[in-house]
């Protein structure tokens, strides 16, 4: 982590006082303070948090396997809305995992040194969230044992995937997606992964971390590669975040409909994703750090930088809102028009006022230093945008489609039991991996932290 | 494991960045290359203490990246555009900008693999195995401490001046590292599980391939049924969808296949047009008033002027996209406003709405009873706008060409009429111009030539045939296929014949 730690740490000096780490923070306490949570007995709450996610967990698996034997008929689709909260879940969970492969590259780049303390959570995030979205395209294309036919396998068909088509776009960007980030998030685990094995009592843990750290010992040209690598992955990873989301959005975007036809889809749906990424960050580091005790690695500075560009996306996204109004009028496109009238003031405003309060509106609060360090505040605030960002999807998809082209065929969409019960059954995936994944790996990169401490730099002058 | 062990490297622990550092430059300056600096993280400015080269790892992502797009260019081409190619709406087979999307993916994809494989590779890692894992305190190489180690394979390795070069730089602690002869390997249990496992992902493959290469007689196996097997009726089986076991239903009673059917017998004329002796009706059967004429006048409107056009001239929606399409063998809905169709019964109207007439679909099972002859009374009312019509409404005396001459042969002046009745006026005119089908006016004797690039000439042997089979020669220019005639018996088509004959020029 060469020059750019270290001149960002200087920097972080000049604006402000250097928080990212605090306590007695050296070397071995850094060790110490992450591994402890991988090594003891978690916490009453996790066990507890664990089971109620491994039953809503369950609950999604008996969704799912009703849904695939009897047909997508059991959830609320149909038409005109064919697209129900399949895709608006999807696109929900996309926009989450957008966090933390922002916050690991884009951050790296920016040579932003505070994003160590919260880039290995985020990126676990990530990637669960990537996980939860798979999974609703997968079933939502009914018939999921020829869920193959979506990539280039030659089959008994002699036929092809249509290469022309956004949604073949998603699955070839969101599938890198998922790639990418693994690879990165798994690079940055292994040598904390090292520390752990070095630091494991007992043999079956030995061999456990012992494999998955490939036998790193943390020599200096395996360091040189490795930083070489994590660089290059970093750039790499930050034009495709930045694209997954513009692909997602093209899903809407080149369809023909009044209300997605629009060429602001793509910065508005990434600003939303990151909006919506920090949001979840927050609502997990909160918790996580309070009862994990990594008050002292991820730090009220941390929080705050966070909640600064949770304002900034959610005025971005509140921007986003008022331009496509703006487009709608003077395109001078009556149905553009009648798409936007009717999203704001037709039988879905309530779902519409939700996601402006809650996007727009709230985040305004943290124009206050006092409230962008409140732990209670920020909880709630990023809850809020959770739930304003999943309406924001919901709008999107159901206003538009729910006042098709033909009158007569205009319906009101109602969501199923089923729905519902993928919809909380996916939070129960999404908690079920992220709490083995606060039980036995590192939450936070060790070894990044230990590059933010002056233990890691020269004192002599160089 | 053998007890017999060999030194493998002395190791030197630090405790601070800048000692570990200064402890390089001195290794590095007193001219050893199997050595190395152990870290808990990367340690700024440790590279060119130790002089590590820069790496060529960037270069295999370069190779990666343009192999991936350039891959994703050729896979969606060869397979969107040659081996597939998919046709919409009249877009090129091969456009770029949409495929650009999957092209960055793959290269994104190709890059991030190939560091990220190349990396380890490069590390020489995964690596089971470390003799310096053998020392106690390198644990705290991935904690606190910092390591510098040695290797007695190194040229220079001396083991008493090296030890004393790193007591020099003031290392906290030195230690020999043991290797045995024998460096350990992974447990049985973990070889024979991950050989196992390897094997078992093999099988599927095989599988694959065996049935790639192979064909079987025993039907395929359905894992997942779909719906290819449902219940249906098969030929000489019983139908499962029925308790009787019978495919074809038998009409329930109290029920018609169509909505008048059982009422023809009652009233053939109101409800076929014609009467019990098979003559069309004069007349419209039902009181024609006001609003009869207008129901008909909207009907029309809903359910002919596509084709006939508001006018009834045959130039409705249809008729002019199909001639903006040009399509091959077209035919034009008739224009209504012609003098045989003036002056047909109202029967026959009603007959050809009710029932179709050649090329025209009927409409019994679309417009009721009632409305059909409502349209067939607006009918007369839109023809006596034209000239035909009105001659036929007024009773005007009939156009010239529609009399035969007094002197004419019996023969010719049957298949004059014939010509009229039998509807052949409806694509051949007798004037010389083109209507769906070339004029009668001067065909005979003339000289035709023919799609198969003979000719012929145009006389009574080929009239004849041409009326009996009218695809057995085609002429240039024309689709085969075309031609509906009505029943004609030999009687009547002499006549007709005698009659083009007599339009000879
Ligand atoms: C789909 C287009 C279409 C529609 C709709 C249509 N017609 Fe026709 N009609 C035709 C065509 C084509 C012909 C000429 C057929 C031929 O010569 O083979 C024709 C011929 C006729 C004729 C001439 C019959 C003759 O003796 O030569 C009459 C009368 C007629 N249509 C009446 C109607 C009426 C009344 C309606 C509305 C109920 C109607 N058509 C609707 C296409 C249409």
């Amino acid at each position: 982590m060469s020059n750019g730690e270290i001149a960002s740490a200087e920097l972080d000096n000049i604006i402000d006082p250097p928080a990212l780490v605090q306590g007695k923070a050296d070397l071995a306490t850094i060790t110490e303070t992450v591994s402890r949570v991988a090594e003891h007995k978690p916490p009453k709450a996790w066990y507890i948090g664990f089971a109620m996610a491994l039953g809503v967990l369950g609950m999604l698996g008996m969704a799912v396997l009703y849904l695939i034997a009897t047909g997508v008929g059991v959830w609320g689709n149909n038409q005109p809305v064919a697209w129900g909260w399949p895709i608006v879940n999807f696109v929900f969970w996309v926009g989450i995992g957008h966090a933390g492969t922002l916050i690991s590259a884009v951050l790296y780049l920016f040579r932003q040194g505070w994003r160590t303390g919260i880039n290995r959570f985020s990126e676990a995030m990530t990637i669960f969230a990537v996980i939860c979205a798979g999974l609703f395209p997968a079933i939502h294309v009914g018939r999921i044992w020829v869920i193959y036919w979506v990539f280039p396998i030659p089959n008994q068909m002699a036929m092809w995937p249509q290469f022309r088509s956004p949604l073949l776009w998603d699955v070839f960007a969101v599938s890198t997606y998922f790639t990418v980030s693994l690879l990165f998030w798994y690079m940055g685990l292994v040598p904390d992964l090292a520390t752990l094995r070095d630091r494991s009592k007992t043999k079956i843990r030995r061999l456990m971390y012992g494999i998955f750290a490939l036998g790193w010992t943390g020599a200096n040209r395996q360091w040189h590669r490795y930083e070489r690598a994590y660089l290059l992955l970093a750039a790499l990873a930050t034009p495709l975040v930045l694209s997954v989301h513009s692909v997602v959005s093209f899903d809407f975007a080149v369809s023909q409909l009044p209300g997605w036809h629009t060429t602001i889809f793509p910065p508005y749906f990434v600003a939303g994703a990151i909006f919506s990424g920090f949001a979840m960050v927050v609502t997990l580091a909160v918790p996580a750090r309070a009862l994990f005790g990594l008050r002292d690695l991820i730090t009220l500075r941390h929080l705050e930088l966070m909640n600064k560009v949770i304002m900034a996306t959610g005025m971005l996204v509140g921007y986003a809102y008022a331009m496509e109004f703006f487009m709608a009028w003077y395109s001078g496109n009556k149905y553009e028009g009648f798409a936007f009238v009717n999203r704001a003031f037709g039988p879905y405003a309530w779902a519409y006022w939700i996601m402006v309060t809650c996007n727009v509106i709230t985040p305004q609060i943290y124009w206050f230093k006092k409230a962008r360090r409140s732990i209670p505040i920020m909880f709630v605030v990023s809850i809020f945008v959770n739930i304003g960002m999943w309406f924001e999807r919901f709008v999107i998809t159901v206003t538009s489609l729910n006042r098709d082209f033909l009158p007569s065929s205009w319906n009101y969409f109602s969501p199923t039991v089923i729905d519902w019960a993928t919809l909380i059954g996916s939070f129960g995936l999404f908690f079920t991996l992220f709490l083995l994944f606060c039980r036995f790996l590192p939450q936070v990169a060790i070894a990044e932290v230990k590059t933010q401490t002056p233990h890691a730099h020269s004192h002599s002058a160089h | 494991m053998s007890n017999n062990t060999k030194q493998f490297a002395v190791l030197a622990e630090y405790e601070t960045v800048d000692e570990i550092l200064s402890a390089a430059v001195k290794v590095r300056d007193a001219g050893y290359a199997k050595w190395d600096c152990y870290t808990p993280m990367p340690v700024h400015g440790l590279d060119d203490a130790m002089g590590v080269e820069q790496t060529r790892l960037p270069w295999f992502t370069l190779c990666a990246g343009i192999t991936g797009g350039s891959l994703g260019v050729l896979m969606q081409w060869w397979m969107n555009a040659v081996d597939y190619p998919f046709i919409t709406s009249g877009k090129p087979d091969w456009s770029l900008p949409a495929n650009i999307p999957i092209v960055f993916e793959l290269t994104i994809l190709f890059s991030a693999l190939t560091t990220f494989f190349a990396m380890w590779i490069m590390n020489n890692l995964p690596r089971w195995y470390s003799p310096l894992s053998r020392v106690k305190r390198f644990a705290r190489a991935t904690d606190d401490r910092f390591f510098l180690a040695i290797e007695t394979a190194d040229p220079l390795f001396d083991a008493s001046a090296t030890e004393s070069l790193l007591r020099e730089t003031g290392a906290h602690a030195i230690e020999s590292v043991e290797d045995p002869d024998e460096s350990p390997t992974p447990p049985i249990w973990l070889k024979h599980s991950l050989l196992i496992a390897g094997t078992g992902l093999l099988i599927p493959l095989m599988i694959i391939a065996y049935a790639r290469f192979n064909t079987q007689e025993a039907p395929r196996v359905h894992l997942v049924p779909d719906m290819d097997f449902q219940e249906k009726y098969k030929a000489q089986n019983p139908s499962p969808l029925f308790e009787d076991g019978r495919a074809a239903r038998a009409q329930l009673a109290g029920t018609f296949a169509f909505e008048d059917d059982h009422l023809i017998l009652e009233d053939p004329g109101y409800y076929t047009g014609k009467d019990e002796g098979g003559d069309y009706l004069a007349e419209v059967p039902i009181e024609v008033t006001r609003e009869f004429l207008e129901r008909g006048r909207q009907r029309y409107a809903i359910n002919c002027a596509v084709c006939h056009g508001y006018d009834g001239v045959g130039d409705g929606t249809v008729n002019q996209r199909a001639q903006s399409l040009q399509t091959a063998g077209w035919i034009p809905p008739s224009n209504l406003h012609q003098a045989y169709i003036a002056a047909q019964p109202k029967g026959q109207l009603f007959e050809s709405i009710t029932m179709g007439i050649r090329n025209m679909p009927g409409y019994k099972s679309a417009i009721t009873t009632e409305d059909r002859w409502a349209i067939v009374a607006y009918l007369e009312a839109l023809q006596g706008t034209q000239e035909a019509g009105a001659r036929q409404l007024w009773g005007a005396a009939p156009s010239v060409e529609e009399v035969s001459p007094s002197d004419e042969d019996p023969l010719v002046a049957k298949g004059r009429e014939l010509h009229t009745t039998k509807t052949c006026i409806a694509c051949h005119s007798l004037d010389g111009t083109t209507l769906v089908s070339g004029s009668f006016l001067g065909l005979a004797g003339s000289e035709r030539k023919l799609t198969d690039g003979t000719a012929v000439v145009a006389d009574e042997a080929y009239l004849h045939e041409s009326i009996m089979d009218p695809n057995a020669k085609i002429v240039e220019g024309y689709v085969p296929g075309l031609m509906v005639i009505p029943p004609i018996s030999d009687d009547e088509r002499e006549a007709l014949v005698a009659f083009i004959l007599s339009l000879k020029q």
